[in-house]
């Protein structure tokens, strides 16, 4: 069950996929993916397919939600988007993770 | 709160797998087509596009292998397959599975069987009684003597319930009647039971219509209560039948009430009615006399009263009580013991409570030796897996989940067995209960929660035993090492050890079995003076019709009927009904030195002429009846029985002596003495003082003794002529009451039951243990004889001879056998004490017992052991040498 993708930190996956539909509405698995590697800047080198367990995952949280509908080259796909709680739990773990960032950064400051 | 969403939604995931698998499927195609066009746009040709797509999206496989881990709950899948698996693997192996499945079904459903019926009559109390625990029947014993129902009066009753109000909530008595009702053809007969008052307060039960007399409410002595089946059978079920008239005996009664269905009283015997004491009681001092009996007490203890100090108190009470209404009775003190409601607990049925606990030990003894042998069967089925084993683990299955498929095969076995064995108490069960039970325990619900929660008890029981099997084999990891395995190599002394278990198993029941069938054999040899196996007895209520007078006629009329019937042999009337009544009045022996406390009076029996031969009776002094002594005016005569003769003419013979019968004159000489023949028939006690009895010719005391009864003795086996006789009988007048036909011999049989019940189980379950036990013997040396093909082939091309082989196969068998023997005999020893108050002319540690026992099973076995080791020497050497 533990993401295959090392290059991606762990439970990272999750929070990114949140806040891709936060910021972009619903979206099928190829844009998300599209979208996390975008914003990465080519600095994160994604294994695509890790999407979908990870959506899989949030969608039994109730953090998403999804219904058909159909993709830009007219092929039946599954839209994502993200729910009231999920919102929530993005902006709970966003602090968190502001907060993780600032300490691990005043930690690793060099000594004078 | 999400664990649990995320829970439910992998469970729906689980359910609903394959098609959200699907959509996976079709969601990776548009997001590889979505891929590819991206490339195709980047200037990349059409088959680099669609491999680059690929590439970014990484192994299709293991996506979709860590979807399918996350979409449904992982565990459950496994579980889901091994039982899968399993389920294969036990369709596979046909021929064990079968085997396996006999063997338990059998197993379980003896145990299950055996448990109902311990359960419904020493358990289980009556259907409807509240808080049936606090519901007391009264036994009195004194010191060193099981306790008998306490039968008394109702004054005692009153004084007992007033001493006690203490412990005691409510105290009631009643007494088990038969009241016939009509005349002639149309005459049947209730079962019925005459309460006080208080009776259904004390048994708390609710009424299904109309409501319960009780002491709170003012008493009808009209009113009837009748029981559910009668409410179906008599009155159709009517809705509307309280206030309807039900004509009993002499009395017409109305109904006031309709019982719940599976009430029918608290005794052996289903009860139809219901009526107030008062009803059944003519004489008019009933109430206040002390010398009446017949009564039986039930109470209804105060919640948290301790039953030990209750009895106390009411020992006290009672022999205060005892004391006031019956100064010249026994002096010593009665214990009073407050007993439990199932029948069966009376501390007097201490012999049918012993055997049934021992054949309840023995069928779990039973079960043990199926588990066993079915364990065996699964070992060799194991070994003959266990390149698949090994196998599976080398592709990285745990030994865990190999642990979990093996336990996961014993269970769907024992849950097979378990569903089988229910099946069996519903059809087989309903058969034993007839056969074992008091009729009202043989009623009872066929199933209830409490059976199939043991039945489930049981299986998972089985499950686990059958399951440490395959965790000793996985236990060595070497097993499942692939290709260092060889058939055999592991399992040999658990084999062996098995086989020891089985043959140890058998032992304690062979020897339960000959220690029944010799009692039994020796009970029924017992001499009592007389033979009343063939004799039935047939008795037409007069008293109770009000026509106390006409007795003796009726039943002349009755046996003139009946004489010259096919099947009846000769008839005779008496005026009371051996074994079960016996009368006493005045009588004295001239010049007998009485004892300081008076003297127990023997019984006497006005009979015809033919009575010494219906009975079988063995005259072995002076001679018997002649027709000319049985007339009115004839010198009166009287034949004794042995007791009676040494107990009053110890050093001469009593024939021609006289003895004072009901008269101040000496005028009845005796004529003949009858070998043994006591009033009743105890056969474990020896002769006493009160078995004293005699007999004087009915014609010539025709005052002596209202009562009568008719003894039939029959030309073959009475049982199938009961209900013709009685039905024959019923017709000699339009005018009759209701006439009971019964079994003379029914108080011997009710002695003689333990007995029976002890031997028919334990034959059957020892018949049962020993196919088990000869059928694990046969496959083990079977599958040693197949294991060692190849070195017997080598030892028989070195020049062993065919016999020696034979004898080295057996040889292994039997030494198991012969230490489970062993083990066996020790276990039976000391288990065979328990049976010793209910055995018979056998100690429980007979040496002979157990010698015919380990001999009949050590050549049995050893039998088992040589017929499949034969097949070594037939092998053919240079076959056996081409095997692996």
């Amino acid at each position: 069950m533990s993401p295959p993708a090392a290059e991606v930190p762990y439970g990272t996956l999750d929070l990114m996929v949140l806040k891709t539909l936060a910021s972009m509405g619903a979206q099928h698995g190829y844009g998300i993916a599209r979208r996390i590697e975008q914003v990465s800047n080519g600095a994160l080198a994604l294994n695509q397919g890790t999407i979908y367990p990870a959506l899989l995952r949030l969608e039994q949280k109730g953090w998403i939600s999804s219904e058909f509908g159909t993709s830009e080259n007219n092929r039946r796909a599954r839209f994502y988007s993200i729910t009231k709680a999920g919102r929530k739990q993005l902006d709970a773990e966003a602090a968190l993770w502001t907060r993780t960032v600032d300490m691990m950064a005043r930690m690793l400051e060099p000594e004078k | 709160m999400t664990a649990l969403r995320v829970w439910i939604m992998r469970l729906v995931g689980t359910l609903t797998g394959r098609r959200r698998e699907d959509e996976l499927r079709e969601e990776l195609e548009t997001h590889l087509a979505l891929l590819a066009d991206e490339h195709r746009r980047r200037g990349l040709s059409d088959a680099e596009a669609r491999l680059a797509a690929r590439r970014e999206l990484g192994g299709v496989d293991q996506t979709r292998e860590s979807f399918r881990d996350a979409r449904g709950l992982p565990s459950l899948d496994a579980w889901l397959q091994d039982a899968r698996f399993a389920f294969r693997a036990l369709r596979r192996e046909r021929a064990t599975t079968l085997t396996a499945l006999a063997l338990l079904t059998v197993g379980v459903g003896s145990t299950v069987v055996l448990a109902d019926v311990l359960d419904r009559l020493l358990l289980r109390p009556p259907a409807h009684v509240d808080d049936p625990s606090r519901v007391r029947r009264i036994y009195t014993g004194t010191e060193g003597k099981a306790a008998s129902r306490l039968s008394t009066n109702y004054v005692t009753m009153v004084r007992l319930a007033e001493g006690l109000k203490r412990e005691v909530e409510a105290l009631a008595t009643y007494a088990n009647e038969r009241i016939g009702s009509g005349h002639g053809a149309d005459a049947g007969r209730f079962e019925a039971v005459a309460f006080s008052e208080n009776y259904f307060d004390v048994l708390g039960v609710p009424a299904a219509l109309g409501s319960l007399p009780s002491a709170r409410t003012r008493s009808n002595p009209g009113a009837v209560v009748i029981s559910h089946a009668l409410w179906q059978q008599r009155f159709g079920g009517a809705p509307d039948v309280l206030g309807r008239a039900l004509r009993l005996g002499q009395r017409a009664y109305t109904v006031v009430a309709v019982l719940p269905r599976g009430f029918a009283g608290i005794d052996d015997d289903p009860v139809d009615v219901w009526v107030p004491l008062e009803s059944r009681r003519t004489d008019a001092e009933w109430r206040t006399g002390v010398h009446y009996f017949g009564l039986l007490p039930i109470v209804r203890l105060r919640s948290g009263v301790d039953r030990a100090s209750a009895e106390a108190h009411a020992t006290q009470v009672y022999n205060v009580v005892q004391r006031i209404d019956r100064p010249a009775g026994s002096d010593k003190d009665a214990q009073i013991v407050f007993g439990a409601l199932p029948p069966a607990q009376a501390p007097s049925s201490g012999h049918q409570t012993r055997v049934l606990e021992a054949v309840a030990a023995v069928s779990a003894l039973v079960l043990l030796m199926a588990c066993g042998n079915v364990a065996n069967l699964l070992i060799l089925a194991g070994l003959r897996r266990t390149s698949e084993l090994s196998l599976k683990a080398a592709l990285g299955a745990s030994r865990g989940r190999l642990l979990r498929e093996l336990l996961l095969q014993a269970a769907m076995l024992a849950a097979a067995a378990g569903t089988a064995a229910l099946v069996i108490v519903l059809t087989l069960g309903a058969l034993v209960r007839r056969t074992f039970l008091p009729p009202l325990a043989a009623t009872m619900v066929p199933l209830d929660g409490r059976l199939v929660g043991l039945t489930i008890a049981i299986c998972a029981g089985v499950a686990l035993i059958l399951g440490i099997v395959p965790a000793i084999r996985l236990s060595s990891l070497r097993t499942l090492v692939p290709g260092r395995t060889r058939l055999g190599r592991v399992p040999s002394p658990l084999l062996d050890t098995f086989v020891a278990f089985q043959v140890a198993l058998s032992v304690p029941l062979v020897v339960g079995t000959v220690l029944f069938v010799v009692s039994f054999w020796r009970i029924s040899q017992v001499d009592l003076g007389f033979e009343p196996g063939r004799v039935i007895a047939l008795r037409a209520d007069m008293s109770d019709d009000g026509r106390p007078a006409e007795a003796h006629d009726a039943h002349r009329r009755i046996q003139a009927r009946l004489a010259g019937l096919p099947g009846v042999a000769s008839i005779a009337l008496a005026q009371s009904m051996p074994l079960q009544y016996g009368y006493a009045t005045w009588f004295e022996v001239p010049d007998y030195q009485y004892g300081p406390g008076g003297h127990s009076m023997p019984f006497v029996n006005g009979v015809d002429p033919a009575f010494l031969s219906v009975m079988g009776m063995r005259v072995i002094a002076g001679r018997g009846f002649s027709e000319a002594d049985n007339r009115p005016g004839a010198p009166k005569v009287a034949i004794v029985n042995e007791a009676m003769a040494r107990k009053y003419w110890p050093a001469v013979s009593p024939i021609g002596r006289c003895i004072k019968l009901a008269t101040q004159e000496c005028d009845t000489r005796i004529i003949g003495v009858v070998a043994k023949a006591s009033a009743f028939a105890h056969l474990r006690e020896e002769f006493n003082e009160i078995a004293g009895q005699f007999f004087v010719p009915i014609e010539r005391f025709k005052e002596l003794n209202g009562d009568r009864v008719l003894l039939v003795r029959t030309a073959g086996d009475p049982r199938p002529m009961l209900s013709r006789l009685r039905s024959e009988a019923q017709v000699a007048g339009a005018d009759l009451p209701y006439v009971d036909a019964r079994l003379l011999a029914e108080p011997i049989e009710s002695q003689v039951r333990p007995l029976r019940l002890g031997w028919s189980i334990f034959l059957g379950l020892s018949a049962l243990a020993l196919v088990i036990a000869i059928a694990g013997l046969v496959v083990v040396t079977a599958h040693g004889v197949t294991r060692r093909t190849r070195e017997m082939g080598i030892r028989l091309v070195l020049g062993a001879k065919p016999g020696d082989l034979v004898r080295l196969m057996a040889r292994r068998t039997i030494v198991a056998m012969v230490i489970g023997l062993a083990a066996g005999t020790a276990l039976a020893f000391s288990g065979a004490g328990l049976l010793r108050s209910v055995l018979f002319g056998i100690e429980p540690g007979d040496p002979r017992v157990f010698a015919a026992a380990v001999a009949t099973l050590f050549v049995v076995g050893a039998l088992a052991a040589y017929i499949p080791a034969r097949r070594t020497g037939r092998i053919d050497p240079s076959a056996a040498l081409r095997i692996e």
